[in-house]
């Protein structure tokens, strides 16, 4: 059995096939948007991805939540529209819209059945090029919004993850919360949301990916068109520049009144443009992805320590990290960071046999594909690979370089990185 | 497993309560029933090489005893353990060298084991499905450990503000009913359960017309139909036990459950007794009604109590339809000091809404945002197959077809009738999870 399981191993690693529609094409507009399209006629659904380049990496701790209070804000009136309007608007259009903020862009989502998705496209449009940020909404927002990061630490795992990161990172913005500072946010004004919007949402720092049932040649026309008056304006730095590993060992324990002790064990990990990215992706899905993880079977299997033992891996702009995560009985946490210590450091010790490369491998292919089901999964897909400036194209092509991936190169990663563990514990007395 | 049973459900919730309205999406499924009564239902779905697969159990916690809560959910767990000729960790092992994912999830009426891998793998795929369903192997060391998990997994839920607040909403909505149990079960019943127990309910319940093997995506349906039939059609018939299903009493005045935890929001559900899914057309009217007070940023609620008076950061409502009840609810996150004002304003909505009824602009509105609710959710594999074996499981798959042209159909009177008969401003439940004393 295993011997046959190897050989549908490496086949599987040959032959799936990662998206079977038409190419993406992609154009830099002139006022400096990349723009990415790619025909889908089986379904009549059209997705649009819209990624802001640079999101909390132009926050810094006095305005920490600015990216975030804008992107509530948005929508919040156009020179033609007020929020009602456009919120019944997109809705008699049968049209989704959302926002999303990641530590290194801020993201906007519209999908709507082909036949009213123009209609959509142009209320995009007037959002992103004639805001006027009422102050009556933005006010509410903020009020809103500061509920929301006093409700965000109610999950164990986000204040267990907002403590992993300050300790990790000293100065970076990826150490601010995701959620956003209660007193920063506090203290922004509408005169600096609108001064931050304006200096930040620029052509360059723009990345479009449409997928769907349209034609490459009339979409292009339409958005060059709809979006033309985003500004053409240089592209600000960040405030964060990449931060070198922690170079101490460090644990931090926190005080809940929760049922389970939740930790973390992490390390540092290559951003997304580095070499080695595609050769962590493959050691995080081998260490903490599923039920026959090596993290699972040590952690929750042989030991039956906790129910969840994982891993994850942040793709990041810049400098990353490599988390392995548990759910403890209280009382057991010590004999579980000592495990998941000792499995995630063996990896520099030991040459990985290629069965288990093999299923690692197919778990980030299989995964990468399986995200690209929906015409919004491809479209995000290839407007966040550009974005995070892997080029568009490294969505078709990562398959190749995770295939590339040996057991010399997971060796080589983890002597690497894996030398410094940062653990942090959450729990009833601390944990 | 437990997480994603209910995230699933939730999902398949909100697709389907949300969906509606004719010509937008087109079932194109086939469906064949052995002659051991078990049902098969394949759909050809081009795309992106996927294919997506599942066999839904029309049992849960709703089939279960008092005494042994939580015993539909273990089982899940421990199907997924091992067979006879998969020793534990093969399972997952395998699917994940297919590039697939699989997991197991359970609800009220049904348990359903899933996987989602690259097109071509879709015989081995189906080949580990069957196995999992026919051969358990309830090895004993596997299952004392794994009851271990079930019990940690119960304290991680009711670490969870959003999962504790709704275990409070479905055990005070109904009192007798066993959807007031928790799904997942009680921490003190699990304890006790026996493996020889779980090997009984098994015996008991998972007889071939008691499943349904759903496999959609890019697949050849005849040489897929072929190969189930291969694995199911030899499987003997069974007579699954009746279980006593009492009736619910109607809420009168507010019912009040409320519990405290180390959080900073107060987390409320506000519940009513709804149509069951055999009520078909109380139901569409419903569907439209929680979609007009709450089912979007355009919605009265969302409109009102959030953006208008900025009393709320997340508000919303929907409705469960279920084989012997439904529920209908209003979610809401509100800070401590805004939660009363927020219930009066719930409450002044809703009134309001019962007593002018919707207006044709709204129910033009829902029924657009019901239509492509339902095309955005059916737009691949893994949506269609969960669509199909909510509804199918319980053999009420003509619901979600006659769902389109329904919801199209329903009337402002009968959004009104039916709205009136079953939301209330006097009586409702409102089960609250409120921050411990001194965090207030």
């Amino acid at each position: 059995m295993r011997v046959f399981l190897v050989v549908i191993v490496l086949c599987a690693a040959l032959v799936i096939p990662v998206h079977t529609a038409a190419k993406p094409a992609a154009w830099v507009m002139d006022n400096g948007i990349t723009l990415i399209l790619e025909e889908n006629h089986l379904v009549d659904i059209i997705a649009l991805e819209l990624f802001q380049r640079g999101g909390m990496l132009y926050e810094e701790e006095e305005n920490a939540g600015i990216s975030r209070l804008l992107a509530r804000s948005l929508d919040k009136g156009t020179m033609k529209r007020d929020a009602a309007e456009i919120a019944v608007a997109f809705d008699d259009l049968g049209a989704a819209f959302g926002v999303q903020i990641l530590p290194d862009f801020t993201g906007l989502s519209l999908r709507a059945p082909g036949e009213t998705f123009l209609s959509a496209l142009e209320i995009l449009s007037e959002i992103l090029t004639e805001p006027v940020f009422p102050a009556d909404e933005v006010k509410r927002e903020q009020v809103l919004f500061i509920e929301d990061i006093r409700r965000s630490r109610d999950e164990p795992f986000v204040a267990l993850y907002d403590t992993f990161r300050e300790v990790f990172y000293r100065d970076h913005s990826y150490r601010l919360a995701e959620s956003g500072r209660e007193e920063a946010v506090s203290s922004i004004t509408r005169e600096k949301l609108v001064e931050f919007f304006h200096r930040h949402w620029v052509g360059e720092n723009i990345v479009v990916s449409l997928v769907g049932n349209f034609e490459i040649e009339s979409m292009r026309g339409k958005i060059e068109q709809l979006f033309a008056g985003i500004r053409d304006a240089p592209v600000p730095d960040y405030h964060s520049l990449p931060e070198k590993a922690p170079d101490e060992p460090e644990q931090v324990s926190e005080e809940a009144a929760i049922y389970s002790t939740w930790l973390m064990v992490g390390y540092p990990a290559p951003p997304a443009a580095h070499p080695d990215y595609a050769a962590m992706r493959v050691i995080n899905a081998l260490l903490g992805h599923g039920g026959s993880s090596r993290l699972f079977l040590e952690v929750r299997g042989r030991r039956g320590l906790a129910y969840s033992a994982f891993s994850f891996y942040p793709t990041r702009m810049h400098p990353s990290h490599l988390v392995g995560y548990a759910i403890v009985d209280p009382g057991n946490e010590e004999e579980a960071i000592e495990a998941m210590q000792e499995v995630i450091e063996a990896l520099k010790q030991e040459v990985v046999g290629e069965e288990e490369i093999a299923r690692a491998r197919n778990i980030v292919i299989g995964e990468h594909l399986l995200a690209q089901e929906t015409r919004s999964g491809r479209a995000w897909r290839l407007g966040w690979m550009e974005t995070m400036r892997r080029g568009f194209d490294y969505v078709d092509t990562l398959v190749n370089e995770v295939e590339d991936v040996d057991a010399g190169d997971i060796q080589r990663v983890a002597r690497e990185y894996f030398n410094v563990p940062t653990v942090v514990v959450r729990g009833p007395g601390g944990g | 497993m437990m997480r994603m049973g209910i995230a699933f459900m939730i999902i398949i919730f909100f697709a389907v309560m949300l969906l509606a309205e004719a010509g937008a999406v087109e079932f194109e499924y086939r469906e064949e029933v052995l002659d051991n009564g078990f049902r098969i239902l394949v759909e050809e779905v081009p795309g992106p090489g996927i294919v997506s697969m599942g066999v839904w159990v029309a049992v849960g916690s709703a089939h279960e005893e008092e005494e042994e809560a939580g015993i539909a959910h273990f089982l899940e767990h421990m199907l997924l353990k091992g067979t006879e000729t998969r020793p534990p960790g093969r399972i997952q092992e395998e699917i994940a060298s297919l590039g697939g994912r699989m997991n197991g999830a359970t609800s009220f009426e049904y348990t359903y084991y899933f996987l989602t891998l690259p097109g071509h793998f879709w015989k081995e795929g189906l080949d580990v499905l069957a196995d999992i369903m026919l051969n358990p192997s309830f090895d004993p060391q596997e299952f004392t450990r794994e009851r271990e998990v079930v019990l940690r997994e119960i304290d991680e839920r009711e670490d969870s503000p959003g999962s504790r607040v709704a275990r409070l909403f479905y055990e005070s909505l109904f009192d007798h009913h066993p959807y007031g149990r928790p799904i997942i079960g009680y921490r003190e019943v699990v304890k006790e359960l026996g493996r020889e127990d779980l090997i009984r309910f098994y015996e008991e319940h998972y007889h071939p017309e008691n499943m349904l093997l759903i496999i959609t995506g890019d697949i050849d349906a005849e040489s897929v139909i072929a190969q189930a039939k291969k694995w199911f059609e030899n499987v003997p018939v069974g007579q699954p036990p009746r279980v006593y299903r009492p009736s619910e009493p109607p809420l009168k005045g507010v019912r009040l459950a409320e519990e405290e935890a180390d959080i900073r929001s107060v987390y409320w559900m506000m519940g009513f007794h709804a149509p069951s899914q055999e009520e078909t057309q109380e139901a569409y009217a419903l569907s439209m009604a929680v979609s007009i007070l709450g089912g979007g940023r355009s919605s009265r609620l969302y409109r009102s109590v959030r953006e208008e008076q900025g009393l709320v950061s997340s508000i919303s409502s929907s409705y469960l339809p279920l084989p012997d009840a439904g529920a209908a609810m209003v979610r809401v996150i509100v800070s401590p000091e805004n939660q009363e004002m927020a219930k009066s304003a719930v409450r002044e909505e809703i009134g309001r809404f019962l007593e002018e009824g919707p207006t044709e602009e709204e129910m033009e509105r829902a029924r657009t945002m019901i239509a492509s609710s339902l095309l955005f959710s059916m737009e691949g594999a893994s949506g269609r197959r969960n669509q199909y074996g909510y509804f199918g499981v319980s053999n009420n798959l003509q619901y979600l077809r006659g769902y389109l042209e329904g919801v199209h159909r329903v009337t402002v009177c009968e959004v009104l009738e039916v709205s009136r008969k079953y939301l209330s401003t006097d009586d409702y439940l409102l089960a609250v999870l409120r921050p411990l004393k001194e965090v207030e």
